[in-house]
């Protein structure tokens, strides 16, 4: 279905059928779907340069399964930034490569846990035992979207603030608390290596 | 010597700055990751993100420059990487030194080289946590054994870092060896951090980063360094084992087991009282390649011995070859028991005897004798000798026995600078 930007007109479309908010990449308007069509939520300021191999478009496999990029978050916490990209995969999952400090994590959007822990009950070295797999919290940043681009299951207006836990088993698993709002949503994976996913169409990166 | 940060590679898109302080030119490669540039020139660390560019920190302004300059490119275990940024810390304890440069490759993320002594490995940020059991920490399925625990502090910092870095950082460290890596875990009172260093041979470096100057000598062992690996050692073991069953069969082979074929025999008696004269063999004869002769004493000695004076005569040379053999048989009961001592047959061999006739000269010698002693002497062709092969045998072990001792010096070496040494290798007080 092809919607049209209420800011300037252009032709909007969206890949996922779980994207709710998108970037107009004619206007830099953040739109958000509701029921009624598109809304715009204002202007997003254009991403801070970085030297990142991915971009909307990148394809790749994981786990079998073959994913798209679709958008992209950059969130600020006190001690630097990292890079959430929206993976689409095609059998439907929704999946979040986070890059940070050089590390890849790939994980997915978890439905199943009815009532993560609440905040209060979380702090470094906390336990969580989560499908079958011990959890140990390896830290809480306090987290603000810096900005966006592309589409996103999720309404990533600038400045959104999150509490964020990350959460890691013996294993090299991985996971992570969001609060934001009133909305809580659990995220599991492992760490992954770049020359693992088989990557395609990825950013050329002048000089490397 | 005041340091110069230079812009990159052509063609590579980094961000040049100038530092807020001493003006010097800074650049960021890493965009996106890195937050502090620390300056060569004057040591101030620098914001990177905030166009502001505020001076965070300052370190002491006499700065050592790093032996592979900022911005060099390298390739290295199979992929491209870039020097950005330049540590030395040391321990708070000893007061010991060492040089740390931080690698940077745009999809694979960040690395480290560190050096210390002379001494280099190559270092992987682990995420998966080990576990510390006393003294040894597993992670993926590896024990590593406790070397060292101690504190770890930031003394100077030159070029770009992904953390707000500055100097006097502390962090509690504990590193864990299995040769030639080294598991190691810094913790501050928010986060632990893992990582796993494998040793590397000082030349790959300085092939991978073009470095024209001479590389430090390596001084003492490092924590890391391999050696003489168990693994090694079974081999060397293994390689003993391998020769010994070769030279067991080449022994056997050049020797042919034929079985034994007796040449010539002699068979008299010695009578009391009666002279005893020299006896000369009948001509015989061997044939085809050198050969084993085995010469084989035998006489009914009780409680005497009989020995004689052998010669070994090669008709054709007139060579002679002396050698003498003898046998005694000793034997008696006392308090209820039954001993004896010797034996009334003795073998001796000669080895490499070429072809050709030969004639035995025997001369036979005893105590004065009281019964008639009767004795035979055999001289059979073929046999073994073992001598040469047990010499071989102790040959052989000498390598392993060699390794085992440098390996065990080189240990007591290797753990002389840990607090945690295992009992063996400990210090002798």
């Amino acid at each position: 279905m092809t919607y049209s930007c209420p800011a300037c007109g252009g032709d909007i479309s969206f890949k996922s059928s779980i994207s709710v908010s998108t970037v107009c990449p004619y206007c830099q308007s953040l739109l958000l779907k509701n029921d009624q069509g598109l809304e715009e939520l204002g202007k997003m300021a254009k991403l801070p340069e970085d030297l990142t191999p991915f971009q909307v478009g990148t394809r790749g496999q994981y786990g079998g399964a073959k994913f798209e990029i679709l958008g992209r978050m950059r969130i600020g916490w006190s001690d630097g930034m990292w890079n959430e990209w929206f993976a689409s995969f095609s059998d439907g999952r929704e999946g979040w490569l986070a890059e940070a400090q050089g590390a890849l994590m790939m994980s997915f959007r978890d439905t199943s846990e009815a009532s993560p822990p609440s905040l209060s009950k979380l702090f470094p070295g906390a336990a969580w035992n989560h499908d079958k797999k011990l959890y140990k919290v390896d830290d809480i940043k306090k987290a603000k979207c810096i900005g966006s681009e592309g589409e996103l299951p999720v309404a990533a207006a600038q400045g959104r603030e999150s509490t964020s836990v990350d959460l890691s088993t013996m294993n090299g698993d991985f996971a992570t608390i969001e609060f934001a709002g009133n909305q809580t949503r659990v995220f599991t994976g492992r760490y992954v290596e770049f020359d693992q996913l088989g990557l395609t169409n990825l950013r050329e990166l002048d000089g490397w | 010597m005041a340091g110069e940060q230079t812009a990159g590679p052509a063609g590579s898109k980094a961000k040049v700055f100038n530092c807020t302080n001493c003006g010097a030119p800074l650049r960021v490669q890493a965009l996106g990751q890195t937050l502090v540039v620390a300056c060569a020139s004057c040591a101030s660390v620098i914001d990177a993100q905030d166009e502001r560019h505020q001076v965070l920190s300052k370190g002491a302004r006499l700065q050592a420059m790093p032996l592979i300059p900022i911005g060099t490119r390298g390739q290295f275990r199979g992929h491209l990487w870039e020097v950005i940024g330049y540590m030395v810390r040391y321990d708070k304890a000893s007061d010991y030194d060492w040089r740390e440069y931080l690698l940077f490759n745009p999809r694979q993320g960040f690395r480290w080289l560190t050096e210390a002594d002379g001494h280099w490995s190559y270092v992987v940020p682990v995420h998966t946590k080990g576990q510390v059991l006393g003294d040894t920490a597993t992670s993926l399925n590896q024990s590593y054994k406790l070397f060292h625990k101690g504190t770890a502090i930031v003394s100077q910092v030159i070029g770009e870092f992904y953390w707000r870095v500055k100097t006097g950082d502390a962090v509690q460290v504990q590193d864990f060896i299995r040769p030639p890596e080294v598991l190691s875990v810094e913790k501050t009172t928010d986060e632990q951090t893992w990582s796993l260093s494998t040793y590397v041979e000082p030349s790959e470096i300085a092939t991978a980063f073009k470095v024209t100057q001479t590389m430090p000598w390596r001084k003492g062992v490092a924590p890391n360094q391999p050696g003489y690996t168990p693994e090694a050692h079974m081999r060397l073991w293994g390689y003993a084992g391998l020769f010994f069953f070769a030279l067991l069969i080449i022994h056997l082979m050049t020797s042919p087991i034929r079985g034994t074929k007796a040449v010539y025999q002699y068979t008299n008696f010695l009578m009391p009282g009666e002279a005893i004269v020299p006896i000369v063999s009948e001509p015989f004869t061997l044939v085809g390649s050198p050969r084993v002769l085995s010469v084989r004493m035998e006489a009914d000695v009780d409680n005497s011995w009989l020995a004689a004076e052998l010669t070994l005569f090669d008709t054709k040379t007139g060579k002679g070859f002396e050698f003498e053999h003898g046998v005694e048989y000793y034997r008696g009961y006392e308090g209820g028991e039954h001993w004896s001592e010797g034996s009334q047959v003795r073998e001796f061999s000669i080895s490499s005897v070429p072809a050709g006739t030969y004639t035995l000269t025997m001369l036979p010698k005893t105590d004065t004798l009281t019964k008639p002693i009767s004795y035979t002497i055999t001289v059979k062709s073929g046999g073994v000798i073992w001598s040469n092969f047990f010499l071989g045998l102790l040959l052989l072990a000498v390598p392993p026995l060699v390794a085992m001792w440098r390996r065990h010096r080189q240990e007591k070496k290797r753990w002389s600078q840990s607090d945690f040494a295992p009992a063996v290798y400990q210090e002798d007080e």
